[in-house]
């Protein structure tokens, strides 16, 4: 079965979600970001999911973790939580 | 803690001795809070004994059981099996503390013996979350010790207080007033706390038209 670990930004604004994702292009730390401004409680671990397999997460979630480039900011994405920066950073198909 | 405090069987289903006490109690409560149909989110199912009563005694509606621990999990997928009951799905990994959450809508939300077992952020993760999976008029019900006006209801309670901490300092039981605060800052209202046997509590709370869109940042 497929497993994937990633990482993301939690923000309620999609502008917000696009704001951050145009600071981690020009450089800005992914996980000092997602410690700043994610209101996932995985923020204050740099925003580190941990590892999970196909259907663990909801669908959307789920789309980009299991077809999304490795090591490639995606996003944003909605949820019902919110808006996502996602960073796919492995997977084992 | 349950599988300290728990037994397991050579089949691989968890069995705790107080669950199988309080089912009764929490079933009354819930025959007056949950709707009459649609779908129950149970977080942190632990055993299964719970989830397996409650979609045998509310046949209208649909069950979801999840729980952050795959042998938890195991349990409960073991008993839903066996229970071969058409409105209960197989358990989900849910763990509060990461966003989204695995289940994407719930009219209910159903929460027992989690909140003192779990580092005080679960609780805030927890109200955040279900803001955002129930509409308007959700409900979120809790069970479990806590604290009344910063005090034990019983030694016994403060005892297992103490217990609870020396085995993980971020465990404890919390204050309802607490528990509600956090409550009402992500759009619930308190509709009632009930006094249980044992020194428990079963806390319902009523998301808010505004619910969904709650400041998560708070």
């Amino acid at each position: 079965m497929a497993i994937a670990t990633a990482r993301h930004i939690l923000v309620d604004a999609e502008d917000q979600c696009e704001q951050l994702k145009q600071q981690i292009i020009d450089g800005s730390d992914f996980a000092e970001i997602a410690q700043e401004h994610s209101t996932c409680p995985s923020g204050q671990r740099g925003g580190d999911l941990g590892s999970f397999g196909p259907g663990q997460m909801v669908k959307e979630f789920d789309t980009v973790v299991f077809n999304a480039p490795v090591n490639e900011v995606q996003g944003p994405v909605r949820t019902q939580f919110g808006y996502h920066l996602i960073e796919v950073t492995s997977r084992e198909d | 803690m349950l599988k300290e405090s728990g037994t397991r069987s050579g089949r691989g289903t968890w069995h705790s001795a107080p669950a199988e006490r309080n089912t009764g109690p929490i079933l009354n409560v819930l025959a007056g809070v949950l709707p009459t149909q649609g779908k129950v989110l149970e977080i942190a199912s632990g055993t299964g004994q719970h989830v397996v009563a409650f979609a045998r005694a509310f046949p209208h509606l649909n069950w979801q059981p999840s729980d952050v621990d795959a042998d938890l999990r195991t349990s409960v997928e073991l008993r839903v099996s066996e229970a071969a009951l058409d409105n209960i799905r197989p358990p989900v990994e849910l763990d509060v503390m990461r966003f989204p959450w695995s289940v994407d809508s719930a009219d209910a939300i159903v929460c027992i013996n989690m909140i003192h077992v779990a580092p005080w952020p679960a609780t805030e993760a927890l109200f955040r979350g279900a803001a955002r999976l129930l509409g308007p008029r959700g409900i979120l019900v809790t069970y479990g010790p806590y604290l009344r006006g910063g005090r034990h209801t019983a030694p016994s309670n403060e005892a297992f207080d103490e217990a609870l901490r020396a085995r993980d300092v971020e465990w404890g039981i919390r204050d309802i007033d607490v528990v509600s605060d956090v409550a009402r800052v992500n759009g619930f209202t308190v509709e009632d706390v009930i006094a249980m046997p044992a020194n428990n509590f079963t806390l319902v709370f009523r998301s808010g038209a505004d619910a969904a869109g709650a400041d998560l940042s708070v």
